[in-house]
């Protein structure tokens, strides 16, 4: 038997109508920069006393399919994902499309289930049923490509599935990368930022039941959006607000100091993604001295604050030329 | 004081039965997006996970789920149909 390039395989998706009914046709297929997911069987060894010299056996006690992908950000790509990750989207404009999305307000536990073909061409295919996107890792820095790692959930794993056609839905595009950039701390996009990580977390879990070796769900948990940004050092005010609660501040307050954060990688009017926190909660802010003499940089994470607005936690906006319905 | 004259069961029951058997039927509901007539408007709405709801404009989505039609019925890109 020939050996296989590693680079080929892929993963291939689409959205379920249902939990329960896998899609038959994938609506948009990824390259990938690496891939984890996994059958998840989980197998356990259960050592008892049987006065034998040899180690227990594994046993199979359950199956957690699922694992992490990661892929550059692409503007007529992640549309889907984002949508898929947060629960609700709202397509508006033609000319370029626009896909907001957010968590929905009146299900905010929400998301839609995905059917995924983890496609290796020729050889192999597993098909994971029942899957939720449950959080998404964005990443950057100056002099590289904008990464976003995302988690799978899945109900369910099919091995030696039906290969499905797939090389017509993967998107050649240009990723976004660190040029592309602007981000925007309190209103104020001052060049500053150069490194950047946002998270957003669904805090799924996994209800498994007694279904065999599928779960019964995955539910969504509460949402988490935080991050980390690096940004030049240059004057106190950042540091004041972050200890104190006010950027003009000496005293230190029990006062967390907010202000909104908008990371948008922009290459077009018609070509963009854009992430919008409204209320970003500063901590753990440090300057670090360095003795080589290099500009100083200081570090904080944030965290979206809660809001009666729930959109106000996260929304995403992308701009293409590709409608979410033809992939919905 | 005599007590009341308690109320034949069977006869309730038979009467409340044809009431609760409309009430377990409800009535399929509709939802459209909203037209807008700017350029820009809403052209597809997604929502939901068991169902989905896919909508474009134009789109008619029905259900007789009244916990669904309820969540429809507050959004406010979304309008019912009659």
């Amino acid at each position: 038997m020939a050996l296989i390039p590693a680079n080929i395989e892929l993963l291939a998706f689409a959205t379920q109508v249902d939990k329960a009914t896998p899609a038959t046709v994938p609506l948009i297929a990824t390259v990938l920069e690496s891939n984890t997911l996994d059958p998840g069987v989980q197998k356990i060894t259960t050592p008892e006393s049987d006065a034998s010299a040899q180690s227990s056996n594994l046993v199979v006690v359950g199956a957690q399919p699922g694992g992490d992908f990661q892929k550059y950000l692409r503007p007529s790509e992640d549309d889907f994902f984002l949508y898929c990750l947060l629960g609700k989207n709202v397509d508006s404009g033609t000319t370029p499309k626009v896909h907001t999305a957010n968590i929905d307000p009146a299900a905010p536990f929400s998301s839609p289930y995905l059917t995924i073909w983890d496609i290796w061409p020729g050889v192999t295919t597993t098909r994971y049923d029942g899957c939720r996107i449950t959080q998404a890792v964005i990443t950057g820095q100056p002099g590289g490509p904008i990464s976003v790692q995302y988690t799978v959930s899945a109900l369910k794993a099919t091995l030696q599935a039906t290969e499905p056609s797939y090389a017509s839905l993967i998107v050649n595009e240009l990723e976004h990368t660190w040029p592309e950039l602007t981000a925007t701390l309190g209103g104020v996009a001052g060049g500053v930022t150069n490194n950047i990580s946002l998270t957003i977390n669904r805090n799924t879990g996994r209800f498994v039941g007694d279904n065999g070796l599928s779960s019964l769900d995955i539910p969504n948990g509460l949402l988490l959006v935080s991050g980390s940004l690096e940004v030049a050092f240059q004057d106190s005010a950042l540091m004041r607000a972050a200890n104190t609660g006010s950027t003009s501040g000496t005293v230190l307050t029990t006062t967390v100091f907010t202000e909104s954060l908008v990371l948008d990688f922009l290459r077009s009017a018609n070509l963009e993604t854009k992430f919008t926190l409204a209320n970003a909660q500063i901590s753990n802010f440090k300057t670090l001295l360095k003795t080589d003499g290099s500009p100083a940089v200081s570090t904080f994470d944030f965290q979206s604050l809660r809001s009666a607005t729930i959109s106000d936690q996260i929304q995403t906006v992308v701009k293409n030329a590709v409608a979410l319905g033809a992939r919905s | 004081m005599a007590p009341k004259p308690k109320k034949p069961p069977a006869a309730d029951t038979a009467a409340s039965e044809p009431q609760e058997a409309a009430q377990a039927a409800p009535k399929p509901r509709s939802f459209r997006l909203r037209p807008d007539p700017s350029e820009d408007g809403v052209t597809h709405l997604n929502l939901g996970d068991d169902p989905v709801v896919s909508l474009d404009a134009g789109e008619t989505f029905t259900t007789a789920d009244e916990k669904l039609a309820e969540r429809l019925a507050a959004e406010p890109l979304l309008e019912e149909t009659t």
